[in-house]
């Protein structure tokens, strides 16, 4: 599935990913530049809205593919964060028999193996937050100072 | 009279079209013809260009190559910028005003007929974090009329649209679109006509089913003190998306000097 493809689509956002953002015009210089070193063509991509946790750019832009077309993206963190609704985008993917691929992680994702793989790559990265957050940084230093 | 028609319209559809000067229109013509010419390799006829009947002159595979040509060369040292201020300069003085930011280039778009590489879906500009108090100028350069053309919702059909596109995180928009297809205007444009509207209203065009090549230009403007978005790290913003245009005195000095209330 993954070679019968000629063209991807990019798929961006304002929106920051993981704490990151890129401003779209970079988003498409790296996206653009990966399918011409990998001899796909590039079409201009959808910008998903600003609503929060809206995915509706997504979701319109897989149903619309073509036989010859798949998804090019900079990050797994430009999926939804619901899990039901990457099941969503999974289900559809399968559909249209179409992949995403992710550019940063280098991930595709068509395949249940492939949703699992990034649900653990997406849960792990949280743990950036859970053991080196700020503020929880802060409560553990004022039990400790209040002890000692 | 024609102002205060011009600001009942604009103030009650978010649209409005109008007449411009033929002269700098024929100027910008005949300056879009020349740059295709140079570009002789691309074409696939020699016979004498028109913009109507371009279809009949170029392969789809070329088109993107020909259209980021014209849009650089049309874009160097703001020639085109500076014409489109012209034409449109009444209708930007009547909506915005004076003292303006704007989109840091001029967009050309080229529809040929049944060319469906070239077709952007329904959206609003404001969903990319453009601002609310934007005005889009649009000039075709031919006639165009029904899909050769552009669509739009009226603001009422815009906004119980966009709440169902924010209420539901995964809608597909072309379902939404589809729905609500009865709703859709076309705005139809002589040659020599124009038009502004608040790209709030849900717009987009669809494939090119009439006998004509499309070629239109597109500016964002908006005045430099109306809102922007709030968004943390959006880059449509001034500076980044837009820059500014026609700075005022007071606006220059309290740049180069730093008072403040804090």
């Amino acid at each position: 599935m993954i070679n019968n493809k000629k063209k991807l689509v990019g798929y961006v956002t304002n929106s920051n990913f993981n704490e990151k953002i890129i401003p779209i015009p970079f988003q498409n210089i790296l996206l653009r530049n990966y399918c011409k070193d990998n001899n796909f063509t590039y079409v201009l991509p959808y910008n998903e809205t600003v609503f929060k946790n809206s995915y509706s750019q997504l979701i319109t832009l897989i149903n619309k593919l073509d036989k010859d077309s798949a998804i090019i993206s900079c990050s797994i963190f430009m999926l939804p964060e619901n899990e039901n609704h990457v099941k969503k985008v999974l289900k559809l993917l399968k559909y249209k028999k179409t992949y995403i691929y992710f550019l940063y992680e280098n991930i595709f994702l068509n395949s249940n193996l492939d949703s699992k793989k990034i649900n653990f790559e997406r849960k792990l990265a949280k743990l950036n937050n859970v053991f080196f957050n700020d503020d929880q940084f802060k409560r553990y230093l004022n039990i400790l100072l209040n002890k000692s | 009279m024609a102002n205060n028609k011009t600001i009942d319209q604009f103030s009650n559809t978010g649209i409005t079209k109008f007449a411009v000067n033929k002269v700098i229109l024929d100027e910008i013509n005949d300056r879009v013809i020349s740059l295709i010419q140079r570009k002789k390799k691309l074409l696939t006829s020699k016979n004498k260009i028109s913009l109507e009947n371009f279809h009949n002159s170029v392969a789809v595979k070329n088109l993107n190559e020909i259209r980021m040509y014209l849009y650089a060369q049309l874009n160097k040292q703001d020639w085109i910028l500076d014409k489109m201020f012209e034409l449109f300069n009444s209708q930007i003085k009547l909506i915005l005003g004076d003292e303006l930011a704007v989109q840091k280039k001029v967009n050309l778009s080229i529809q040929l007929p049944n060319d469906n590489s070239s077709i952007l879906p329904m959206h609003s500009d404001f969903f990319s974090g453009e601002s609310i108090y934007q005005l889009n100028l649009w000039l075709p350069l031919v006639s165009v009329n029904k899909t050769s053309s552009m669509f739009y919702f009226l603001p009422k059909d815009s906004i119980k649209m966009i709440n169902e596109i924010k209420k539901n995180s995964v809608s597909d928009l072309n379902i939404i679109f589809k729905k609500n297809y009865k709703k859709i205007k076309w705005l139809n444009l002589k040659k020599g006509e124009a038009a502004v509207f608040s790209p709030n209203l849900l717009h987009g065009n669809v494939l090119n089913k009439e006998k004509n090549t499309r070629f239109s230009l597109n500016l964002r403007v908006k005045n430099l003190y109306s809102p922007y978005n709030h968004i943390y790290g959006n880059e449509k913003k001034l500076g980044s998306f837009y820059r500014p245009y026609n700075l005022k005195a007071m606006t220059i000095f309290n740049i180069n000097n730093s008072f403040s209330f804090d």
